[in-house]
């Protein structure tokens, strides 16, 4: 297996080619365009063989794919912030209904005014949604977390969503192992051979419900979602064996014995790494790979007693409360045995991490609970 | 830094300077380099500032943010503002500009170590290298940059070869001129 420069958005396409793709409805916007646009081209070229249908909005994208995941087809779509925001409604039906698919969100602001910077609120805003989120912090973790993602679908029947940040990661042309299509074919779960329903024999999916059975499903679907762990673990543990490629639910690197500690998801956890790497600094990172369901119990017990500090990088926003990761991380460290003060390292707009802001950062004695990146530029 | 270089180029929209990166960073893979290529988006119009990343290392942990400290410099239109491409380099660091003499331009740049020139866009024009209409400044610099030494110019050709089959020869030969015509200012 040879390694070959791609780019974030290339790396997606041709992980759904491979996991061969039954439906692509596609709608472009910057900065995930480029997906369904190399989708587009390897339908013309021949090498991806699924259905790949032009809509006129996100809307209809997610539409198609809830359609086609009824079938029980393979299906998938891309979009980024204002086409994530756009499908709130149907994300929401997606998971509720228990189909299986695969949405790739490139990280885009949320306007107004117009913005096409890496900002993560797009899709850390759709958390209650009920579907499954994961993060990636390079373009190979891109290409083998939409493998992961079409075989966790498929065994937990909640649509799963992967995240990775615009440009930093969709643009960046870097080099990547692609794995050969009998290693995707034996990983992935065999495709149905027919849809699950005829057109003639017509049935109505989901009526009305009253209040006591939409109880009862949304403790089911609440239970399927806590699953999630345990579903995530075995399918990355199976890649792991195949590829030697290895992407825990939350990940601590760096010094055992580290006092301060970083925590983001996506691709500043590289610049994090890396900058702890140059200073060959006692610093560690926690590494969020899933975020819904939040892998609270994993990270309690990665927390040990000599941790004075958790610094939280995020780049998006909760107005009124701060950082959405920060938010989670406090929730999870409730009832944790130590408690290291947590501080907020917050980049919402977009703004680019760099190892001075992480510098800062670790010398910060302020009052404040907020650190805000633009103010320390 | 653990053998890392870090790359800038700027440029505009039009220039080839994204994809000057591009290459950069695949023909250094070619020599067993891990690389990183990227730019910053959001004026993707003709003619519009346009800066582009590179970095080329020995280490499999790359940073992802933009480069603030740049070992390398590489100036397509010396009219854009300077301040945006003299910000932070480092102070060994080398400038490859796009200019008929770099004389008046190494006086501006105190510090810096290295000043190499090479005057793409009279040589684009001289020889009619042109690709769709537009002077094929980047693979001339690309070539320059053989010769400065970010890379083999049989990696350069190689990578041309395959990324770009339409336009090859014609590639090939910008790149050829900018290593032939590309000078340190003394």
């Amino acid at each position: 297996m040879q390694a070959k420069i791609l780019t974030g958005n290339e790396a997606v396409a041709h992980a759904v080619c491979l996991s061969r793709v039954q439906v692509v409805p596609a709608y472009p916007i910057t900065p995930q365009t480029t997906v369904v646009e190399n989708l587009a081209k390897m339908k013309a070229d021949g090498m991806f063989l699924g259905e790949f249908i032009e809509v006129e909005s996100e809307n209809t994208a997610l539409a198609y794919c809830i359609g086609a995941a009824y079938a029980g087809a393979r299906t998938f779509t891309a979009t980024s912030s204002h086409g994530l925001a756009y499908v709130h409604e149907l994300l929401h039906w997606a998971a509720g209904a228990r189909l299986s698919m695969v949405l790739a969100n490139a990280n885009r602001a949320l306007g107004a005014p117009w913005c096409i910077e890496s900002d993560q609120t797009d899709s850390l805003a759709q958390r209650d949604t009920g579907w499954v989120q994961l993060y990636c912090s390079s373009v190979q973790e891109i290409l083998d977390t939409v493998l992961l993602a079409f075989r966790v679908t498929a065994e937990s029947k909640l649509p799963v969503l992967v995240v990775y940040d615009g440009f930093y990661l969709s643009h960046v042309h870097e080099p990547v192992l692609v794995p050969p299509q009998a290693l995707v074919d034996s990983f992935l779960p065999p495709l149905p051979d027919k849809p699950a329903f005829k057109l003639e024999l017509p049935r109505n999916h989901y009526g009305l419900a009253n209040a006591s059975f939409m109880a009862r499903l949304v403790q089911r679907r609440f239970g399927a979602t806590a699953e999630i762990n345990e579903v995530y673990a075995g399918v990355n543990q199976a890649y792991y064996r195949l590829t030697g490629r290895n992407y825990p639910a939350v990940e601590y690197w760096g010094s055992q014995t580290a006092s301060s500690l970083f925590l983001t998801a996506g691709a500043m956890t590289q610049t994090i790494q890396s900058f702890i790497q140059e200073r060959a600094g006692e610093e560690a990172l926690l590494k969020i790979k899933l975020f819904r369901p939040f892998p609270a119990a994993a990270l309690q017990k990665l927390i040990h007693s000599k941790l004075k500090r958790i610094i939280v990088v995020d780049r998006n926003i909760a107005y009124g409360v701060g950082g959405i990761l920060a938010q989670e991380v406090r929730a999870a460290l409730y009832s944790a045995p130590y408690q290291p003060e947590i501080l907020e390292l917050n980049l919402a707009g977009g703004l680019d991490l760099t190892p001075t802001l992480l510098e800062k950062a670790l010398r910060f004695s302020g009052n404040e609970s907020i650190m805000w990146a633009v103010n320390f530029r | 830094m653990n053998g890392l270089m870090e790359i800038r180029l700027h440029g505009r929209g039009g220039q080839g300077v994204v994809s000057a990166a591009k290459v950069m960073a695949e023909a250094a893979f070619r020599e067993g380099k891990n690389v990183q290529a990227f730019s910053l988006h959001g004026a993707e119009r003709r003619g519009a500032p346009v800066t582009a990343f590179a970095r080329i290392g020995n280490t499999a942990l790359l940073p992802r943010c933009q480069i603030q400290h740049p070992d390398f410099v590489i100036v397509f239109d010396t009219l854009l503002p300077r301040e945006t491409f003299c910000a932070g380099v480092k102070e060994k660091g080398v400038y490859l500009i796009n200019c008929p003499d770099a004389k008046a331009n190494k006086l501006a740049f105190p510090g810096v170590q290295k000043v190499w020139f090479v005057d793409a866009a009279k040589i684009a024009a001289t020889t009619g290298l042109l690709s769709t209409g537009i002077p094929i400044i980047n693979a001339i610099m690309l070539g320059a940059l053989a010769r400065i030494g970010l890379f083999q110019f049989a990696s350069l050709k190689t990578v041309l070869r395959e990324k770009l089959p339409g336009a090859f020869a014609v590639n090939l030969t910008a790149a050829e001129k900018g290593y032939e015509s590309v000078k340190e200012t003394k």
